[in-house]
């Protein structure tokens, strides 16, 4: 294939960060707990009104003028979100309209929280064929409105935020390259990260008229919301990120990285992770933000370019593992 | 001849299967339940039954039995699938996707999986993610499914009708490999006008609001989580695009409509077809449909057609084949075939 690069990132954090303390507040909980669960990570949450197709594009208005560009230099818009705008269509052609591009291909792709790996990957492919010359891969997510804050099961709303980032891909061997790209899905562990309702497979009758996928009993039960068993997580992380970056350090033919960057829902299992991962995975560096599913590892890519933090040459690689279950990782060159 | 006519495919649809529910909803059911009739829909859409399903196991016992009939008619295990996509707009629980419930069922080991979410044309976009790995040697073999289960996201009163009538459930799949000289996939195209997202939606549950759900959306009072279309405008759009998509296809081969042995056209609405049909001067016997049948089962509706067409041995190696779909999103692509 050849090469692909990444010609910039842009982020978008919406509003003020949110504070434990305020978090407790609105869990009517003690603070010592979020502080716990956060680690220090604090999140920002959109206001109502606010979807991912909406940090999404700011994120791209700022990248498109920051590379001197227009909305009508992309040729193909690929979403990777879990919490998309509305029930269908998907967010990708929310961005295109709103960004104001012309009527490209609008890809929606999900594949639990390595869907940014499967966006990356399915986008650095099509560039590196010559199908499309410029896509725009974006990463958005508004968890916020969709976990518990009703005090019950707490633990998502302490680690989660919401958050957006965006990249252009076009063919090209110089700057920010893509050099490997994977992912791998164990269905078997839907459960240990998942959310069951809506659920169109839900048949509450089979006499007509048929009852809705969201009926009104299980929302009252909160069958709604996301649920997560943190211990299969960690074990999760750490047995499966070791072989996710052996995999993406020979596809990259490399022997090591100089950085690694975990994205994980808990920041304790990340740190975990890191340490196990050892010398092959370099600097191991940490993320600011609380986890943001799909934009988790690409807005950590863009803090440390932002940051000056990876030298020229310099190769990094992006790790995470969660929801499918599934895992994988890619390696980026600076 | 240019060198775009002279490229050769590189991949090729190996195997194609479906299943759909046994149980028949005919119109005259529908109309028990809501103010419509036999004569009203099959006018409007040309629909007189759909299937919806039998149980409370969604679309992906349908999708998992598809699956194994398209690996056999391409002869080839589970174990040879390398990739797995699933397109729906109507996953059977929220998250992870279907793509992670099937690949479950299927005990597909260690491959990536993914969903496609773009609604009616997910099967061709879909087609263009597989043929993009087989390509670029990304995996040797994708299984590709379109699996839907409409008939719990339906509003069965007189506000829902004009979209409940239109939709069933249903699932297909195909296993799509490396080509075999020049017969497989010889052009795709692929479109999206987001400005008309709001012509063809389902609002809820829907992430921009806060909170996504609660019970002031409880149906059957609200109607958020219900879809909503305007189809004046999908019917114009739809016909404007599929004309267009399959022109660009067999323009890039110096080919026109008269050169296509088969079209396999999106089943949303029979009516669409026709036009299109007339539009670009097809004869009867170059245009199949099925909608009488399953209705609308929007990622499913091509696979299962494609899988009858071939069972009916309408389509001989050699043949040129255009598939065509449009949707919510708006969405839309075509896909040119050597069989």
């Amino acid at each position: 294939m050849d090469a692909v690069q990444l010609l910039g990132l842009e982020c978008e954090l919406p509003g003020e960060a949110v504070s434990d303390a305020e978090l407790a507040k609105m869990l009517a909980c003690s603070e010592d707990v979020v502080a716990g669960l956060s680690q220090g990570k604090l999140r920002h949450h959109a206001p109502d009104g606010t979807g991912p197709s909406h940090l999404a594009c700011a994120a791209a208005e700022r990248l498109l003028k920051r590379l001197a560009l227009e909305p009508a230099d992309v040729d193909l818009v690929v979403f990777a979100t879990n919490t998309p705008d509305f029930f269908f269509p998907g967010s990708a052609c929310l961005l295109q309209d709103q960004l104001g591009c012309r009527a490209v291909p609008c890809l929606d792709v999900r594949s639990g929280c390595t869907d940014f790996l499967a966006a990356l990957d399915v986008a650095r492919r099509y560039v590196a064929l010559g199908r499309y010359r410029r896509v725009l891969l974006a990463t958005a997510e508004v968890s916020s409105h969709q976990n518990r804050f009703d005090g019950v099961s707490p633990e998502l709303a302490c680690l989660m935020g919401d958050g957006a980032a965006v990249a252009l891909l076009q063919k090209g061997d110089s700057g920010l390259t893509v050099e490997a790209c994977s992912l791998v899905v164990d269905g078997s562990r839907k459960e240990d990260y998942w959310c069951e309702f809506p659920a169109s497979r839900h048949v509450s009758t089979l006499e007509l008229p048929r009852a809705c996928r969201m009926p009104a009993e299980k929302i009252a039960e909160g069958a709604h919301f996301p649920l997560v068993d943190l211990a299969a997580m960690r074990e999760l992380a750490l047995h499966r990120l070791p072989e996710a970056l052996d995999a993406a350090l020979a596809e990259a033919g490399l022997a090591s990285v100089d950085a690694s960057v975990v994205a994980h829902v808990d920041p304790v299992t990340a740190e975990a992770v890191g340490e196990q991962l050892g010398d092959k995975a370099g600097r191991i560096i940490d993320q600011r933000c609380a986890y943001t599913l799909s934009a988790a590892l690409p807005m950590a890519l863009a803090d440390l370019l932002a940051d000056g933090q990876l030298q020229p040459g310099q190769s990094l690689a992006l790790l995470t593992a969660g929801s499918g279950a599934s895992w994988g990782a890619a390696v980026v060159k600076v | 001849m240019s060198a775009s006519e002279q490229k050769k495919p590189t991949s090729r649809i190996l195997g194609t299967a479906f299943e759909v529910p046994r149980t028949v909803i005919s119109n005259d059911a529908l109309a028990q339940v809501m103010d419509t009739s036999h004569e009203w829909i099959e006018k409007r859409s040309g629909i007189c039954e759909r299937r919806y399903v039998d149980n409370s196991e969604g679309s992906l016992p349908l999708a998992e039995r598809a699956a194994l009939k398209a690996l056999e008619r391409a002869g080839l295990e589970v174990s040879d699938i390398d990739l797995l996509l699933c397109a729906t707009l109507s996953p059977d629980v929220d998250f992870p996707g279907n793509s992670a419930l099937l690949q479950e069922r299927l005990g597909m080991v260690g491959i990536p999986a993914m969903d496609i979410r773009n609604q009616c044309s997910g099967f061709v976009y879909g087609l263009s993610v597989a043929d993009l790995y087989v390509s670029s040697g990304g995996a040797k073999n994708v299984l590709l499914v379109g699996a839907e289960v409409h008939s719990t996201g339906l509003e069965f009163n007189d506000r829902g009708r004009g979209v409940a009538v239109l939709f069933g459930d249903g699932a297909g799949a195909s296993v799509i490999g490396p080509a075999d000289g020049d017969h497989g996939l010889l052009e795709i195209t692929l479109g999206a006008e987001g400005r008309f997202a709001d012509k063809l939606y389902t609002v809820g549950p829907g992430h921009r609001r806060k909170p996504r759900i609660d019970m002031d959306l409880a149906p059957p009072e609200s109607d958020n989580m219900f879809p909503i279309m305007n189809g004046r405008y999908v019917f114009k759009h739809a016909v404007e695009r599929m004309i267009e998509s399959i022109r660009v296809v067999l323009e890039r081969r110096g080919l026109t409509a008269a050169d296509l042995s088969i079209l396999i056209p999106h089943q949303a609405n029979l009516r669409i077809n026709q036009f299109v049909t007339q539009e670009l001067e097809l004869r009867d016997d170059q245009v199949v449909n099925n909608i009488h049948k399953y209705g609308n089962t929007t990622a499913a509706t091509i696979p299962i057609l494609l899988t009858e067409t071939l069972a009916a041995g309408k389509i001989e190696p050699g043949d040129l084949v255009c598939i065509v779909a449009f949707g919510a999103g708006f969405t839309w692509g075509a896909a040119l075939y050597r069989w």
